[in-house]
């Protein structure tokens, strides 16, 4: 029989052809693979603020010039998006090879052991990178300013290491040195306060001095997250004796689950004495902002300060880069002032100065478990890491390295983190987002002319043992949502042999460690069950 | 693994077949036969769907029906009536006399306590309690007395009071023969011990025996160092305290703990001077 080559039939031909073609495509070239043969690599993270960015493009810059072979993709993402966009990406299998991600999103503690992979191995070995720098020979995990200490705080499994870090972040009150100036003049015996009586003192001669000049200028800008990270701080400094107190387990640390336990279990509430002192504190600090603050951004508080309407802002050292370049006024960087045993209001409870920059490293990267260049990601993530990069990082971001043996920039000096001051962590705030909610929405009887200790403490204390109870709750079901693949994982490796055997050891540990805790959460959640 | 390629010309009209076959041959060749073992890599990676499709093609035996029963367990959403189904499997495999029977039984018990929406700690300890009576040597056996005993901590109505439960717990660490095991004991009594607010007295000597058997993962050996440290203070070992603080600040130099463990190690000092001067 002979075949005719009709038109069908060779559109036929050339759609098969097509399709063998792809398909052979497909098959033999992994993803990630550029045209020139060299593998392509992306990086994910929600850091779009001034900084990070060029911080970030500066290393990936060096690093082409170091693996021409390798090429560094930076994916910004804004964060009012980046839960929904990681956990899209990640379930269809088209995450970014390394992806930034913390403990703290809500809703996303699964996400680690999911779809990252552990690279506890590698930590415990020398960085190439670090060759010929003090940090040679030196423990990857070693190279960090806090040996990554966060990192294993949370790590979704006790005894893995998940990510790397890449700044050491530390809140601080940038000032208006100009505004500064103008404000106490000539004295020469001022000093920037270091107590919070020095401050009270400083806040009083802000306000003397716009009343005097008919200028509106506030001691510390207002807004809703700046008030929250400045009173959070304060109240943990200024409630260290009642943490030493609730420190049952001889940790000289709490956890903010140990605040929860401890507050359902009536070890601790805003009736004390030195609880309601402490909140005096808040109302002395909310009183140098301005009104109705509760209602503003982050930005407004910064454009406040921006136009000399704000002698201080508080807020992290993630936005040092931007204050400094863009202000039209020197721009100082100074540590909070604390209370002291002879402050007024709460010296009689001090127990010791609180550590105001604990060297801890933020920005964790994790790789992605999906990856199809698992080992170009581990070689960039070695010298995103490096001295080198760490240096180049800080250089171009603004952003204080998590890597030691970098030279901090002096205008950044103060903002590094020093070890001078006990730190047993806070959750009279907030241990959980019910509570958050609950003091937050609350604060307005606590602050402004209206506002008092009493009414908030009356108020609060009402509806906070339910919110304490409900984070504790959630903080229960995410331990359940952990612990349940773990079983399969566990047997999974025991059945693998040899090569996963170390990792399932570490597992039973971890998985046995994790369920006292969710057991301790749940005993708690027993005994209180009849709490209103 | 490579594409496989063919190497005759595939004229069209001569073998119009090769052209749909060509692509089918390269996918066959780059995907080998799939094996149990590449179905627990994927059990051990989280991707259950993976493992179903892999198990699903593989001859049956008791080793496959349990890694299918896991992926079922594990598969998302999951459900008590996906739990149900899985718990059928692992009961049936459960009766057998070798490794997977033991797993299998392991795993029942692992439903009762934490999968199901409804946790049956009650069921859960009858399971650990009949799978260490089983065959207590093997490492099923073993660690289900670790979990048996932690749900006598904590879970279960009785034994009922703080000393009770911890009692019951360290009979168990008897039956235990595997260090690490016996090391991840301790430290629950211990944790417990300090949960249901007993004395640091009472408490020391398991945290103090899991540091020596050794090798805690992670943070919970340095949480555990400092542990040891700052409950030896608290009971009057000022000997001990003192060598465990100072380990601290050895092994965890840059720990923001450091500075408050130099703090109590000045206040220990201080302590120490006085009795000395007593």
């Amino acid at each position: 029989m002979k075949l005719k080559f009709t038109r069908g039939r060779i559109a036929l031909v050339f759609l098969l052809l097509a399709y063998a073609g792809s398909a052979w495509w497909l098959l033999t070239r992994g993803g990630g693979m550029l045209d020139d043969g060299r593998t392509r690599i992306s990086i994910a993270h929600w850091q779009i603020e001034y900084g990070p960015p060029d911080g970030l493009a500066a290393v990936i810059k060096r690093y082409h010039e170091l693996r021409p072979d390798i090429e560094v993709e930076q994916v910004l993402v804004p964060g009012r998006i980046y839960r929904q966009w990681l956990r899209t990406n990640l379930v269809g299998g088209t995450g970014a090879d390394i992806i930034e991600y913390g403990s703290f999103l809500p809703g996303m503690r699964d996400v680690p052991a999911r779809y990252f992979e552990p690279i506890t191995g590698l930590m415990n070995e020398p960085n190439p990178y670090n060759r010929g720098t003090p940090l040679e020979g030196v423990p990857w995990r070693n190279t960090f300013h806090d040996g990554l200490f966060n990192e294993q705080l949370y790590t979704p499994e006790i005894g893995q290491l998940y990510s790397v870090t890449l700044c050491q972040v530390t809140m601080r009150l940038f000032c208006n040195e100009r505004l500064l100036r103008e404000i106490v003049g000539d004295d020469p015996s001022f000093r920037m306060p270091t107590t919070l009586e020095e401050f009270r003192r400083l806040a009083a001669k802000t306000q003397e001095f716009s009343q005097r000049t008919g200028r509106t200028v506030y001691t510390l800008a207002g807004a809703k997250l700046n008030a929250e990270w400045l009173l959070e701080f304060m109240l943990s400094a200024t409630l260290m004796n009642v943490s030493m107190e609730l420190d049952r387990d001889a940790q000289l640390a709490l956890y903010l689950r140990d605040f929860q336990m401890a507050y359902l279990r009536g070890r601790w509430n805003y009736h004390r004495p030195d609880v309601q002192a402490a909140l005096g504190v808040i109302r002395e600090l909310t009183a140098m902002m301005r009104p109705g603050f509760i209602q503003l951004e982050r930005d407004d508080a910064v454009r406040e300060f921006m136009n000399g309407h704000a002698l201080f802002v508080a807020t992290g050292t993630w936005d040092a880069s931007s204050l400094i370049r863009l202000a039209d006024f020197p721009v100082g960087i100074h540590r909070f002032p604390q209370p002291d045993a002879a402050d007024p209001l709460v010296g009689s409870f001090h127990a010791g100065r609180a550590a105001d920059g604990s060297k801890l490293t933020g920005m964790a990267f994790y790789l992605n478990k999906q990856s199809p260049h698992k080992a170009a990601a581990i070689d960039f993530l070695r010298y995103l890491t490096s001295v080198e990069a760490g240096q180049l990082f800080m250089e171009h971001s603004g952003w204080i390295s998590s890597i030691r043996e970098t030279k901090v920039p002096p205008p950044l000096a103060p903002a590094k983190g020093v070890l001078d001051g006990l730190s047993y962590g806070g959750g009279y705030m907030k241990t959980g987002a019910e509570s958050a909610r609950v003091f937050t929405q609350n604060l307005y009887r606590l602050v402004g002319p209206q506002g008092g200790v009493e009414q908030f403490v009356e108020t609060i204390e009402r509806e906070m043992p339910g919110a304490q109870r409900a984070d504790l709750q959630l903080e229960v079901r995410n331990l359940v949502e952990a612990l349940r693949p773990q079983d399969t994982g566990l047997v999974a490796r025991r059945m693998l042999g040899a090569t996963d055997q170390e990792r399932a050891e570490l597992l039973v540990t971890s998985q046995t460690l994790a369920e006292s805790q969710l057991y301790e959460g749940l005993v708690v959640l027993g005994e209180t069950a009849s709490q209103p | 693994m490579a594409g496989v390629f063919l190497p005759a010309p595939w004229i069209p009209g001569k073998c119009p077949g090769l052209i749909f076959l060509l692509p089918l041959l390269a996918v066959s060749g780059r995907v080998d036969a799939a094996t149990t073992a590449d179905a627990w890599r994927a059990l051990a990676d989280s991707r259950p769907q993976e493992a179903l499709r892999i198990t699903a093609g593989l001859p049956d035996s008791r080793e496959v029906r349990l890694a299918r029963a896991l992926a079922l367990s594990h598969l998302q959403p999951v459900t008590d009536d996906a739990l149900a189904e899985a718990e059928a499997v692992f009961t049936e495999l459960a009766a057998g006399q070798d490794e997977t029977a033991l797993e299998a039984h392991y795993l029942r018990a692992r439903l009762h306590q934490i999968h199901y929406s409804r946790p049956d700690p009650v069921r859960a300890a009858e399971l650990y309690a009949e799978l260490a009576a089983r065959q207590p040597a093997s490492r099923w056996a073993q660690l289900a007395l670790v979990k048996l005993a932690l749900l006598q901590l904590y879970a279960l109505e009785n034994p009922a009071g703080p000393e009770a439960r911890l009692v019951r717990a360290e009979e168990l660490l008897g039956r235990l023969t595997e260090p690490a095991l016996q090391r991840d004991l301790h430290l629950q009594i211990g944790l417990a011990g300090l949960h249901h607010g007993l004395k640091p007295e009472r408490v020391l000597p398991h945290l103090v025996a899991a540091d020596r058997i050794g090798d805690v993962p992670g943070i919970a050996q340095e949480d555990l160092v400092m542990q040891i440290a700052e409950l030896s203070l608290r009971a009057g070992r000022l000997a001990q305290a003192r060598e465990y603080f100072e380990r601290y600040l050895r092994d965890y130099a840059v720990n923001p703990r450091c500075f408050t463990v130099r703090h109590r190690l000045v206040e220990l000092e201080q302590l120490a001077a006085r009795e000395g001067a007593r």
